[in-house]
């Protein structure tokens, strides 16, 4: 018996290999709060291919966020068609969303958001617990994503006793280390001053030289010179993009 | 994520809110601790007891200055009531009994005189019993010292006393054989010490003083009513034999007290099983009040529990968010949040479960019976203290777990 493979199947498999790792048409985010509908997002098309070192900029307000979010599958999009490396993911279910988020999304907030009365090791274990990971797999994997952002001796640290770069840092190793197909960064150096910045650009950097995807938002200019690939949006729509 | 990761994270979280912990499991802590202390208490108690009647043997009926009970005279109180009350039962009635019944082998009345009793001057606490010869063999009373008086004693109205072990340990010298004691500003000479006898149905029997019934009836002031008249049967009170000659002494009391046919007689006879009966009834109904009270503290923990728990929820929502954002799915959360409210419930319940057993050796030991904690109830409230930490946290984890992740994030 020949194993036969249908083209339906064939073209799946060649989208899956070279598709790019993001793909959105017509995107829109409306909210809806009270008797207002807000259209936060109003039609966004973006391809992101492998490798890419994107910066995101705008105003306050223009819709990063809100397109940041339904790229890391944290919120859903009202319309539009959302494809990660080929895989539709706009019907997905809740479950799937979280295996999505757990094993292909590595997300860096402006908040830092590390658990407070973990430590940095317990922090970037999150991810693999829920990816059901014993304890005894977690923790080297955890310290090594630790050494690799420079914090090799500060695991046993909680957040409280750790500088913002250093939060931020621990942020970045708890994304990188589930081996995400794409790293999502929103206003990472928001809060940090510039030597700081400095520190977590040159670890991007690195990670883009690696050949992570990455796509990063920032309102800072100089944060977004250092990217390969500069996006720029105005009151929920793409206004300018380098790739065009 | 694999559900048993989900204790280590648990018991982390409560460690690190060790007083809010404690104070939470506080509720459960306490109620759990009643059941047990409370139930193994009632449990011994109910042993102690049914183990005092059986030990009466089965020959032995009583009669009772109470109409039977279940049904009561017209304008009567209940019988339940009258417990222990003293009605129409007289000496000559007891009299009557020994000398007319057969199938009889003793008969006591039990007389009771609240006299001041003293020894060499000195006071003592002591209950006056008046009662005849046949009361040690019928209720099996061991003399360390000395012996019981006699029918012949008794006939020849001598102020002979036999007293119990808490007596001497109080009066000494002055309460030993040969000597002298005052009951009623009557000299009664000491024929007889008691060995202990130990509390029955509340009552300490070893500060007894024991006095012929007509002696007792001359320190009355008015008529001698019977609190109880002791019967010790030939043969088992629920045989044939045993239930003739009880129909016999029924017969003969109504005689007596001119109990006109078909309507009640004024005393009641009630044997070792009627007992044992009356006293799986009463226990019965103290086990459901048991089991209301701790059901109703337990409500409370629980509350305790979940209004901690919803706190917590809404403390953690950012937590709740980024755990999803990271991974986590809708069960993850539930089972997380269902993991602290149930090891909050268990280490409450089992510091609940130590406490009340101690509670429970107190009590016992306090009330001088034997037994300690019950197995039935520390393992009832082992299940029960998860039981209530499951139903309890249900509802917090699952407003946990239905947060959305973005809501949850950018909730300040
Ligand atoms: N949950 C929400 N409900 C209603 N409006 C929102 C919500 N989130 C964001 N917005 C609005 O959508 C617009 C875009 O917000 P955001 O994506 O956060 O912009 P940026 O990140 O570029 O500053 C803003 O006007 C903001 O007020
Ligand atoms: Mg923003």
């Amino acid at each position: 018996m020949s194993i036969t493979v249908t083209t339906e199947e064939a073209t799946e498999i060649a989208e899956r290999d070279d598709a790019p790792a993001l793909e959105l048409r017509g995107i829109r985010k409306i909210y809806n709060s009270g008797s207002v509908a807000f259209e936060a997002v109003r039609g966004i098309d973006l391809i992101v291919n492998k490798g890419d070192f994107v910066a995101v900029t705008g105003a306050s307000g223009s819709g990063k966020s809100t397109l940041m979010n339904m790229i890391g599958c944290l919120d859903r999009p009202s319309y539009g068609l959302y494809r990660m490396e080929g895989e539709e993911i706009s019907h997905k279910t809740e479950n799937e969303l979280a295996e999505i988020r757990n094993r292909r999304i590595g997300f860096v907030f402006q908040s830092y958001n590390l658990l407070a009365r973990a430590t940095a090791l317990e922090n970037v274990e999150v991810p693999l617990f829920y990816r059901g990971l014993p304890r005894r797999k977690r923790v080297p994997l955890a310290k090594a994503m630790l050494e690799r952002v420079g914090l090799g001796a500060r695991g046993d640290h909680t957040p409280a006793q750790l500088s913002g770069g250093e939060q931020q840092r621990v942020a970045i190793a708890r994304a990188l280390v589930g081996d995400p197909t794409i790293v999502l960064a929103d206003e990472p150096t928001g809060n940090l001053d510039t030597s700081r910045t400095e520190e977590i650009l040159q670890l991007f950097e690195a990670l883009h030289e690696e050949g992570r995807t990455i796509v990063l938002i920032t309102h800072e200019d100089e944060v977004a010179s250092r990217a390969k690939r500069s996006v720029v949006m105005r009151d929920g729509l793409i206004i300018r993009d380098d790739a065009q | 994520m694999k559900t048993r990761q989900l204790l280590p994270l648990a018991i982390d979280f409560l460690r690190r809110n060790k007083v809010r912990a404690m104070l939470t499991a506080l509720g459960i802590i306490i109620g759990i601790s009643s059941v047990v202390a409370l139930v193994s208490a009632g449990e011994a108690a109910q042993k102690d007891i049914t183990s005092q009647v059986s030990s009466l043997g089965p020959n032995l009926a009583f009669v009772l200055p109470q109409a039977p009970s279940g049904k009561t005279r017209l304008g009567q109180p209940p019988p339940i009531a009258r417990a222990g009350s003293v009605g129409t039962l007289t000496l000559s009635d007891a009299d009557a009994i020994r000398q007319n019944v057969k199938g009889i082998d003793g008969v006591a009345p039990e007389l009771y005189a609240t006299t001041p009793v003293s020894g060499g001057g000195v006071g003592v606490n002591a209950t006056v019993l008046g009662t005849s010869a046949d009361y040690a063999p019928v209720r099996n009373v061991q003399m360390v010292q000395g012996g019981f008086f006699t029918p012949r004693q008794e006939e020849l109205g001598l102020n002979v006393v036999v007293v119990g072990h808490d007596i001497v340990q109080d009066l000494g010298q002055r309460a030993r054989v040969g000597s002298e004691i005052s009951i009623g500003n009557r000299p009664f000479t000491v024929i007889g010490v008691m060995d202990r006898r130990g509390t029955v149905g509340g009552r300490n029997m070893d500060n007894y003083v024991i006095i012929p019934a007509q002696a007792a009836k001359s320190l009355l002031v008015g008529d001698e009513r019977l609190v109880l008249i002791d019967i010790s049967l030939a043969d088992a009170a629920d045989s044939a034999q045993g239930k003739a000659t009880l129909a016999e002494v029924t017969a003969l009391l109504r005689d007596r007290h001119r109990t006109p046919p078909g309507t009640l007689e004024d005393f009641s006879i009630s044997t070792q099983a009627d007992l044992l009966q009356t006293l799986q009834a009463i226990t019965g109904v103290l086990t459901i009040l048991l089991a209301a009270i701790a059901g109703i503290s337990l409500l409370v923990g629980g509350i305790g529990v979940m209004n901690i728990m919803l706190v917590s929820v809404r403390e953690r929502t950012r937590e709740i968010g980024l755990r999803k954002a990271l991974g986590a799915r809708k069960r993850d959360i539930l089972l997380q949040f269902l993991t602290e409210s149930v090891v909050l419930t268990i280490f409450g319940g089992i510091i609940g479960i130590v406490i009340g057993s101690l509670g429970a050796i107190g009590i016992t030991g306090a009330m001088e019976i034997k037994g300690g904690p019950s197995v039935t109830a520390i393992i009832v409230a082992f299940v029960v203290s998860a039981a209530v930490g499951i139903f309890f946290g249900v509802y917090p984890a699952r407003r946990a777990s239905a947060l959305e992740p973005i809501e949850a994030l950018r909730y300040e």
